[in-house]
């Protein structure tokens, strides 16, 4: 890791378009502003990796323990009145339970 | 030159779907960066799956947020989400599902918010300590 030492007030350049300047110190904690083009995304660490483990949980909804799950939260939890936006959805899917049988057999 | 294409999934075999309904995600979703197109699929209401177009097995049980009344109190940014949204263009929030031990929870702290005008979408992160990654959905349904 490459460390440097700055003063409050004076800044870091990364790359051509990053600029990390610190700002002030509060106590324990240090204020640091960030200008980075918006296409740079700045996430705070612990929360970044937070929703990286939330998503990844929910990319491993499969169609065994967990879509049962939400097949008894729907029995349990019966909807009148769900909206839908016709705008956003490509289209009506039934789960093909057997399919999804021989994707998981190919994993282990 | 034609206005539907197919898709393969894991979980539904091959889908049809109009081209038009594709979301570009140019930054992909947290963790998944390499994937840069997904469709919204219905299933049972109110979850829809967030299918991706080029990897078969990749999709996320997502709800639209217009179902949780007033969960968004205030209209997550669009304006800090790097995704440009002009005063015409129709929008939606989606929230990930995920399931925690027979616990149904959603991810309110980063919604993917979509353009259907320009069909383009981002997952954004909330600067609201009040949100949380996990709610549970019971909670959130009228």
């Amino acid at each position: 890791m490459l460390i440097l030492t700055r003063k409050f007030g004076e800044s870091i350049v990364i790359g051509e378009d990053i600029v990390v300047t610190l700002l002030e110190q509060r106590g324990a904690q240090v204020r640091v502003g960030i200008q980075a083009p918006k296409s740079i995304k700045v996430f705070r660490e612990e929360i970044y990796l937070e929703i990286l483990a939330q998503n990844k949980k929910s990319a491993e909804l499969e169609i065994d323990k967990s879509i049962d799950a939400l097949d008894k939260y729907l029995q349990d939890h019966p909807r009148k009145d769900a909206k839908t936006n016709n705008n956003l959805s490509a289209g009506k899917v039934n789960l093909k339970r057997p399919e999804v049988e021989i994707v998981k057999k190919k994993k282990e | 030159m034609s206005d539907i294409v197919s898709i393969e999934t894991s979980r539904f075999g091959k889908v049809d779907i109009k081209k038009d309904s594709i979301l570009s995600f140019p930054n992909g979703i947290i963790g998944f960066s390499e994937y840069n197109e997904f469709v919204v699929l219905e299933h049972k209401e109110p979850f829809s799956w967030l299918q991706s177009t080029s990897n078969p097995a990749l999709a996320f049980v997502v709800v639209d947020s217009i179902n949780f009344g007033e969960t968004y109190k205030d209209k997550p940014s669009f304006e800090n989400s790097g995704l440009e949204l002009r005063n015409d263009d129709e929008f939606a929030i989606l929230v990930l599902i995920a399931v925690n031990d027979d616990k149904v929870t959603v991810n309110l702290k980063a919604p993917i918010l979509v353009n259907l005008t320009s069909k383009k979408a981002v997952q954004s992160i909330i600067d609201n300590d009040e949100l949380s990654t996990s709610s549970n959905l019971w909670d959130l349904l009228p």
